[in-house]
């Protein structure tokens, strides 16, 4: 199928009712989940996972997909008008966004954005329809020791691009590891750590862990201080239309942050992040305008959108062709896949095409979706800022808890969620980064199986895990990011600082 | 030279030598597992590799809190009525974890909100009540009705 074969078969598929449904309570979903305090796009999408249980796979993964862009959206709207990032993706937005806010641009700053992230990640949904074949072909090619490089070296970048010094990155990504072996193995079907209990065998799940490290903790952090009731402007519809020369200010941001972003996307990393990071820093130095830049340039607030979203729909293609999240979200998307019984991999174009296109279309539908969502509803976004904190804390925990249990029908996973929320508390005040334990979790058993079967395979010879000039680049880029400079090489670029102590633990 | 260990790095240095303990437990127990042969791994051997890496990393957690002045400093900790309520907060949590088995979502569920929210405000009882009773069966009606989640009935089969 070519890709305009593809695009066609897909809207036909993803032009349901069910889709659109699902495409829209996933948008409305993330939107408020980006907005309020609390939960992130990874805890936002985990708790509503349980809930697509019963969807078709498709339809499930499109509310997911929804979900994640969402949240993206309505973390750079609480960015821009309160100088609150929702999400670390939208950090560097605040700096001249928020400065453009009390310039009295708000409205012009929320379309320049909407219409960034869409034009960014329609854009993106192209390269991802184009590359997602081709890398799926050439990765029909690889072996288990490919395979085994690409998912064990790719837990040990993001483990050291995540931040902070050595064992903050590596320590966490051995917790996960860890979690991942507990329950019956595949192979061989016997039970692993199980200490008798009927519900580990079924293993940890995911689930409570990410509600609890990203939710549970996020909702104590909130609660170690008084938080006044929040005052934002209202910003009205015919406020939002930007001037003729922010429009034309923009574009060549957009473009620049929309390939920066997707480019990061494909790597391992917390690529939202880093890309908009990344994005800032280009448009500093390459913009006609780079000296207003800091101060309130539309520029700074462009490019970063852009990039962000590039990067969250650029990450889908090693999701989509080789089953490999680099990312706390897309490590839910996958497992949401695999829980409906698709197993993303480089079959999956060619032996699920349904799902293949059909989200490429559904991706098409959400970001027009979006544009039309956050525009005009921005008033009611800034409405339910205004939810009472005493309210809203309460109300998260009790869906949490939930959304934990309804995952397995289990209290074990309730017990877990509070566990790993307490544990998630202690380890971010102590600048652990949480990402390579929630990765290295998902990626665990993936790991183990390639790692078995490559030795299967050279009936016991390690050498194969170097034999082909593949797999031995990959662990040669590998050992390069992480023993020597290059990670703290990438941190001096983008953040001006070699080791960035105090950065934000970024779950996007 | 003696080094002065501040919060954050004494809290690294926990860390490591508890996740220490952990691995070595850990490792002990996947020693047990079938290993297999060369050709043919076992069970027990990527285990052991996850074991052996999780030492490794807590002795360099160790170390690193030992000897390095990258990451010092405070942890930042609340304190005072503030440390109280985010104990409070895990409290309850814990709470309603451990008893909703026995209360069910229904009461278990509105005894949570309306406690959690009589700490985290100045609002009357009455409020706390008629809050807490709306948001509770809302959310049920919500999740257990319409989305059909089975959650604990509790003794009392609500």
């Amino acid at each position: 199928m070519n890709p305009i074969e593809g695009i066609t078969y897909g809207l036909g598929i993803a032009l349901t009712v069910p889709n659109l449904l699902a495409a829209f309570i996933g948008a409305l979903a993330g939107t408020a989940i980006g907005v309020l305090p609390g939960l992130g796009p990874s805890a936002g999408a985990a708790l509503l996972l349980p809930l697509t249980f019963t969807l078709e796979p498709l339809t499930s993964i499109i509310m997911i997909a929804g979900i994640y862009f969402g949240s993206m959206y309505g973390g750079s709207t609480t960015s821009v008008l309160l100088n609150m990032p929702g999400e670390a993706a939208s950090v560097v937005t605040a700096i001249d966004g928020y400065q453009l806010t009390q310039k009295g641009r708000a409205g012009p700053v929320l379309a320049i954005m909407a219409v960034g992230s869409f034009i960014a990640g329609t854009a993106s949904v192209v390269l991802v329809m184009l590359f997602s074949p081709l890398l799926a072909n050439f990765a029909l090619l690889f072996g288990p020791a490919e395979f085994f490089a690409l998912t064990a070296g790719g837990l040990l970048v993001l483990a050291r691009i995540s931040g902070g010094t050595l064992a903050s990155g590596l320590l966490p990504m051995a917790i996960g590891l860890m979690l991942a072996t507990v329950g019956q193995e595949a192979v061989t079907g016997r039970n692993r750590f199980t200490f008798g209990s009927l519900t580990l065998t079924q293993g940890i799940s995911f689930i409570p862990v990410i509600v609890g490290l990203y939710g549970i903790a996020e909702i104590m952090v909130l609660t170690e201080s008084d938080r006044s009731a929040i005052r934002a402007h209202t910003v009205r519809l015919r406020d939002l239309f930007p001037s003729r020369e922010e429009w034309r200010r923009s574009f060549a941001p957009w473009a620049r942050g929309t390939i920066v972003g997707f480019l990061f996307g494909l790597l391992p990393g917390p690529s939202a992040m880093l890309s908009s990071f990344a994005s800032y820093r280009l448009e500093k130095s390459v913009s006609k305008h780079r000296k207003e830049i800091g101060e309130g340039a539309i520029e700074g607030v462009a490019g970063p959108e852009a990039a962000n979203n590039a990067a969250a729909t650029g990450g889908l293609v090693p999701v989509l062709s080789l089953g490999i999240p680099f990312s706390v979200t897309l490590a839910v998307m996958l497992a949401a896949m695999i829980i409906q019984g698709v197993q993303p991999g480089p079959l999956l174009i060619s032996q699920r095409p349904d799902i293949f296109w059909g989200l490429v279309a559904a991706m098409y539908i959400g970001n027009i979706m979006l544009v039309i969502l956050n525009l005009p509803l921005v008033g009611i976004w800034i409405q339910l800022l205004r939810t009472p904190f005493h309210i809203l804390v309460p109300l998260i925990l009790l869906f949490s808890v939930i959304g934990a249990y309804s995952a397995r029908n289990s209290m074990l996973d309730v017990y877990v969620l509070v566990v790993l929320g307490v544990l998630g508390y202690f380890l971010r005040k102590l600048d652990f980064q949480l990402a390579p334990l929630i990765v290295g979790m998902v990626l665990g058993t993936q790991i183990e199986k390639h790692l078995r079967e490559s030795l299967f395979l050279s009936q016991g010879d390690p050498s194969i895990y170097v034999s082909t000039p593949l797999s031995l680049g990959i662990w040669l880029v590998v050992l390069l990011v992480s023993a020597v400079g290059a990670s703290a090489w990438i941190h001096r670029r983008l953040f001006g600082t070699a080791r960035p102590v105090a950065q934000p633990d970024s779950d996007v | 030279m003696q080094r002065s260990l501040d919060q954050k790095k004494k809290g690294r240095l926990g860390v490591g030598v508890i996740a220490l303990v952990l691995s070595l437990a850990y490792t002990i127990e996947a020693l047990d597992l079938p290993m297999g042969a060369r050709d043919r791994p076992g069970a027990g051997v990527f285990p052991v590799l996850v074991g052996v890496t999780l030492a490794v990393t807590s002795i360099l957690t160790i170390i690193e809190a030992w000897r390095s002045d990258v990451i010092s400093g405070s942890m930042g900790l609340p304190s005072g009525r503030y440390l109280r309520r985010v104990v409070l907060i895990v409290v309850l949590l814990s709470a309603y974890a451990l008893l909703l088995p026995y209360l069910g979502q229904l009461i278990g569920g509105t005894l949570f909100l309306a406690v959690t929210m009589r700490v985290l405000s100045n609002l009357s009882w009455q409020r706390i009540v008629a809050y807490s009773l709306i948001a509770s069966l809302l959310s049920y009606v919500l999740f257990v009705v319409l989305l059909e989640v089975r959650m604990p009935r509790g003794l009392l089969g609500l």
